[in-house]
């Protein structure tokens, strides 16, 4: 007994040690975990529960020129409930679901069913996802503590389309795609605040921890060089003139030459950034700075700047060109687009001979010319703020053929931007001072402090001012009666300009494509306009003249009377001279009936091909002609095809006397919407209204002179009852 | 005639009270805390049933003191065998939770037969060794009937794909064995292969060496050829096996368990998620714990199983380190208070049961302890008297009530022997 009681002691301390040994094992691990783990698990255990979501910024405004805002934000809230915030009262709760339910008219019932539907335990219960500014107003005025109200922005381009490939667009986090919102973004985004949450164990919030962390720093506003009134005249003429010549798209550009500011850019076909299944690939392209083409005769700026000032032409200097119009160089045969004979320089110009411009290229050595078109912007980004942004490509001399000097003279052989040819003729028409072109003046933050300022960036001059001054009536000799850009005249005002039309490379091979360009400024006296126009093959006839001149100059007469000092010198003029007229339509004629009715008319035609009947002319029915104008038809047999005019209609309306009718635009601001119609209306004018009620924008802006049929957009809104009682609208 | 009032332990009664509030308080937070709503109806049910549970067990507890000690011992066979049937039963006509076929439904109530299948074991275990002295290795086959009253059981429990509760009964037999007398170089062996197991699983190199120690240690306690052969043959054995089944015989998901145990971050959001999530329960507790109803791994359900298996982490993170560690002190007092009763009786049965007893609520408490804590690999094992579970809390209230029955009785008990 005594033997096995001590064998029992023996196994008693066995078991004891067991006893002692493995719990101090977990009481090791406990220590582990909780202080030598203990760091990283907490942390771990901070990220999983309390996590930081971002309290999104206002992106910043984009304004034009005179304040006018293009981009800007909608804003909605989501509005949440926290009912467990110390203090709050039942009754608190319950007023918040009936102001709730009154402002959606959804019924106090509807979110008392939310709210009873979620875990208690929640203190970030989701009443309503999307309410609007003034419902958000309602729920901020009770002052209740358990209110959680969301920023939801949105971007809104005021004026939809408007300047669409200048702005750019966002993408669905609201970070900036092309455009300005893209070169901008930074300046735009503002900061994020920070809001700690606490969210389960399946990602979603239940809790907010506190008041913010971190406020959200507003975005910077941009305050454009962009004026709205010109932009929207170039984007109107620019449709109206790439659907008339049926060219593939256009793209216009006008900018102030003393300053370098960018008045307006535009491209067609645009598209609308409020839409964002509108913003495809093909559409957001923004040419104006990315279209590399070759510039064709508007290039001969170089060659005319070079030549004159390294003074390689004698004075009434006559240049001899071949009787077919065409030489021989290297090989290569170079040609005029019609036989010119003997002319003075200012005629190679006017009529811009191929063939004399690369005569007198080639009295200067190939490093001369080389500096002028590089010193002129040629070959080298123009560094506008503004992504996307090509440099175009020019060779450097010792990469040169032969021909590379002649060619180059007057545009092949190289590719540049309409930007920077923009560029050129602003350097040309600015005396001489190379201006960088840019987009935003300043940038300032909500308040109104500027942030950054941005001034007119002098490059360098490109000739001296004396050089130029010689070439003015040379470029002004292209916009007369015998220049090649005769129709982008505008009687009263002096323009300067050149026609480009270069032919299209397709696959490598030079096509019988072209794209029709017309760069010109004004007035000349003092210019304070660039304008850049260029189409895409233009139809039926390429040239630049006959597409892109018309643009412009229906570009430079609206803004010349929106600019009060030319509007003086256009008014003077204003009764046209009887050689003004507008174009019939010929279509589905016959070459006889045609013949007979240009002849009665004295309008001077050509017809082209040969068949029954007239399927093309240019220029298109209803256009501007000038006495002198040629109206080119093409003519088709029937050959089987069906008459696309069958019941052709002569729209002509007899008098080649009366001048055309333009309308200056009244101002409508503070009428009623119904007024404004009344007015626009007996003014032949279309309306497109957006909103109703009183008017407080229009567009384009009084003053402006328009053609009957155009559109005015008009828009309106509803005064609200404290405008009325004279107080101002509290944001 | 010994007198309830005088002569009960009521120092076991006290902790035993201390354990079950700090299950009452670790169940509530587990399962009415703010997260309640997300919790199935049954769940969210679960403090109250379990309130039930406690008060039923109370009164249990006192209603066993009123009954002759000598019943325990002359029915040990007769409730073995009755057991044992409602184990089979169980089989055919239980209700499957969690995988486990181990409930009984009876109306609104569950039963697990397996948690009174314990009671039953270890009475008729003790029963048989202590109807006969000294089971030395002469007396192997004695040896090996007891292993087979534990062993039959254990069967029944693996049929019930409840593996948990199998290793309770697997850890019953060298314990039973070896207080019985078994010598302590075969009681070392027996034990061999689930030291080997638990180190080949970190390395098989670390198996090895154990392997040798406790040959050597065989070795020098029984100074026997054959046994020193055996313990090398088993212990090689167990390594081979591991690795075998680590690399052949068990199925990706469950190689991934095993590697999750020894390396959580191996698939933090798979295997090792329970590992991880438990871990950072504790450790985010630090000293003090973030206080009742606050610990956000409890309460947004970053752990499985809180009412039952992890309850433990709940007390971790809610009371920190303070709370984890008087809840291990508390449930080491309870456990040494009961061999403290164990050694006090001159009665073989009665100090074989109570020892026994003890010896369940350790492997238990280890086990549990050990999952959460990452020391263990995670094995769902409840907390006596913490974790949720009627059955569980009801028959491990009933062992208890034995042990204090028999310490009540035991100058009675003692004329029996």
């Amino acid at each position: 007994m005594e033997e096995f009681r001590g064998d029992i002691m023996g196994r008693m301390f066995v078991v004891l040690g067991i006893l002692f040994l493995l719990p101090t094992a977990l009481l090791v691990q406990l220590v582990r975990i909780n202080f030598i783990e203990g760091e990283g698990l907490r942390q771990l255990w901070n990220e999983q529960a309390i996590t930081e979501i971002a309290i999104p910024a206002e992106r910043g405004n984009i304004y034009d020129r005179n304040g006018t805002l293009l981009a800007t934000n909608t804003v909605d809230y989501k509005m949440a409930i926290d009912p467990k915030v110390p203090g709050t009262t039942q009754a608190e709760v319950d007023c918040v679901l009936v102001t709730l339910g009154r402002t959606t008219n959804k019924g106090k019932a509807h979110y008392q069913g939310i709210l009873n539907n979620a875990p208690s335990w929640s203190r970030y219960v989701v009443m309503e996802k999307n309410i609007n500014g003034m419902q958000k107003e309602e729920l901020a005025k009770l002052g209740i503590r358990g209110v959680i109200l969301e920023e939801n922005y949105r971007r809104s381009y005021t004026f939809g389309s408007l300047a669409a490939h200048t702005m750019g667009f966002v993408n669905h986090e609201m970070r900036g795609r092309i455009g300005l919102e893209s070169h901008y973004d930074n300046e735009l985004k503002g900061i994020d605040g920070v809001q700690q949450v606490r969210k389960d164990a399946f990602q979603r919030v239940f809790e907010y921890v506190g008041a913010p962390k971190k406020l959200p720093v507003e975005g910077y506003d941009l305050h454009t060089t962009i004026n709205a009134s010109i932009q929207a005249i170039l984007e109107d003429e620019l449709q109206v003139g790439v659907q008339r010549y049926q060219a593939n798209y256009g793209t216009g550009i006008i900018m102030d030459p003393t300053t370098g500011e960018i008045l307006a850019m535009a491209n067609y076909p645009s598209y609308n950034p409020n839409v964002p299944g509108d913003i495809n690939e093909e559409n957001r392209r923004n040419f104006a700075i990315a279209d590399l083409v070759e510039p064709g005769s508007t290039f001969k700026l170089v060659t005319a700047i070079a030549a004159v000032e390294q003074g390689v032409i004698k004075k009434n200097e006559l240049f001899k060109t071949p009787e077919n119009g065409a030489i021989q160089i290297h090989g290569l045969t170079l040609r005029d687009h019609n036989p010119l004979g003997t002319i003075s320089f200012e005629e190679v110009i006017q009529q811009s001979s191929n063939v004399a411009t690369a005569e007198i290229a080639m009295r200067l050595d190939n490093d001369t010319f080389y500096q002028y078109a590089r010193n002129l912007g040629f070959g080298t980004p123009t560094h506008i703020d503004l992504a996307g942004e090509e440099g175009g490509r020019m060779a450097k001399p010792f990469e040169w053929s032969l021909v590379s000097l002649p060619w180059m003279s007057h545009g092949y052989e190289l590719l540049s931007t309409p930007l920077q040819t923009t560029q050129a003729y602003a350097a040309f028409a600015n005396r001489g001072v190379l201006m960088r072109p840019y987009l935003v003046k300043k940038i300032t933050n909500r308040s109104g402090k500027i942030i950054e300022q941005f001034y007119p960036t002098h490059i360098r001059r490109v000739a001296k001012a004396k050089t130029l001054e010689k070439l003015y009536p040379v470029f002004e000799s292209v916009v007369s009666d015998s220049g090649t850009g005769d129709l982008a005249q505008i009687p009263g005002l002096r323009i300067a300009g050149k026609t480009g039309t270069a032919k299209k490379v397709i696959k490598g091979v030079y096509s019988n494509r072209y794209r029709g360009s017309f760069v010109g400024f004004f007035p000349i006296e003092a210019p304070r306009y660039v304008i850049y126009i260029m189409l895409d093959e233009p139809k039926p006839v390429g040239y630049g003249g006959y597409t892109a001149g018309p643009i412009f100059k229906e570009v430079a007469l609206r803004i010349a009377g929106l600019d009060q000092d030319l509007q003086r010198q256009l008014v003077q003029y204003d009764s046209y001279d009887n050689t003004y007229a507008i174009a019939p339509s010929l279509l589905g004629l016959s070459p006889k009936q045609a013949k007979e009715l240009l002849k009665s008319l004295y309008i001077p035609f050509e017809m082209q091909g040969k068949g029954d009947w007239i399927v093309q002319q240019q220029p298109a029915p209803g256009d501007t002609i000038f006495s002198k104008t040629k109206l080119y038809l093409q003519v088709k047999p029937k050959s089987g095809l069906l008459n696309p005019h069958k019941d052709p209609k002569i729209v002509w309306n007899g008098t080649d006397t009366k001048e055309i009718e333009r309308i200056e635009l009244p101002d409508m601001r503070g009428m009623s919407m119904r007024t404004a119609h009344t007015i626009l209306t007996e003014l032949g004018l279309k309306i497109k209204r957006i909103g109703s009620g009183t008017i407080y924008a229009q567009f384009p802006i009084a003053g402006d002179y328009m053609r009957p049929g155009r559109t005015v957009i008009l828009r309106g809104k509803a005064l609200l009852f404290e405008q009325i009682n004279g107080k101002t609208e509290g944001e | 005639m010994a007198s309830i009032q005088k002569d009960l332990d009521w120092m076991s009664v006290l902790l035993w009270v201390g354990l079950s509030i700090i299950g009452l308080i670790a169940v509530y937070s587990a399962t009415q805390g703010p997260v309640s709503e997300f919790l199935p109806r049954f769940i969210q049910n679960n403090f109250w049933k379990q309130l039930l549970f406690v008060g039923f067990s109370l009164i249990l507890l006192f209603y066993i003191q009123f009954i002759n000690p000598t019943i325990f011992k002359n029915f040990s066979y007769l409730a073995y065998a009755a057991s044992l049937l409602l184990m089979v039963c169980t089989l055919f006509f239980g209700q499957e939770i969690n995988g486990a076929k181990s409930w009984l439904r009876f109306g609104n109530f569950g039963l697990q037969s397996s948690e009174f299948m314990k009671i039953t074991t270890i009475l008729a275990a003790a029963n048989f060794l202590t109807s006969r002295r000294n089971i030395g290795l002469e007396q192997i086959r004695y040896a090996l009937a007891s292993f087979l009253i534990i062993f039959t059981p254990t069967l029944l429990v693996i049929a019930q794909n409840d593996f948990g509760t199998a290793i309770i009964f697997m850890a019953l037999i060298p314990v039973i064995l070896f207080w019985s007398g078994l010598p302590y170089g075969v009681a070392l062996l027996m034990i061999s292969p689930a030291i080997i197991l638990y180190l080949s699983v970190f390395s098989w190199i670390y198996g090895l060496i154990a392997m040798f120690i406790i040959t050597a240690g065989v070795f020098l306690l029984q100074r026997s050829k054959w046994l020193t052969i055996v313990s090398v043959i088993m212990g090689s054995a167990t390594v081979v096996v591991v690795q075998l089944a680590l690399t052949k015989i068990l199925q990706p998901h469950q190689v991934a368990r095993v590697i999750a145990f020894t390396n959580p971050s191996y698939d933090p959001t798979g295997a090792g998620w329970n590992v991880i999530q438990a871990k950072t329960a504790i450790g985010s507790g630090g000293w003090t714990g973030k206080g009742f109803l606050e610990g956000t791994q409890t309460q947004l359900r970053f752990l499985p199983e809180q009412w039952t298996d992890f309850i433990f982490c709940v007390v971790g993170e809610e009371f920190g380190f303070l709370g984890a560690s008087i809840l291990i002190l508390v449930f080491m007092l309870f456990l040494l208070r009961l061999l403290q009763l164990s050694i006090n009786h001159k009665n073989p049965f009665a100090q074989l049961v109570t020892l026994s007893i003890a010896a369940v609520y350790f492997v238990h408490f280890f086990i549990n302890v050990g999952s959460a804590t990452a020391l263990l690999p995670v094995i769902g094992i409840p907390l006596p008297f913490i974790s949720y579970g009627g059955s569980a809390f009801i028959a491990n209230t009933l062992m208890l009530a034995i042990c204090l029955n028999m310490d009540l009785y035991k100058r009675e008990l003692s004329i029996y022997s």
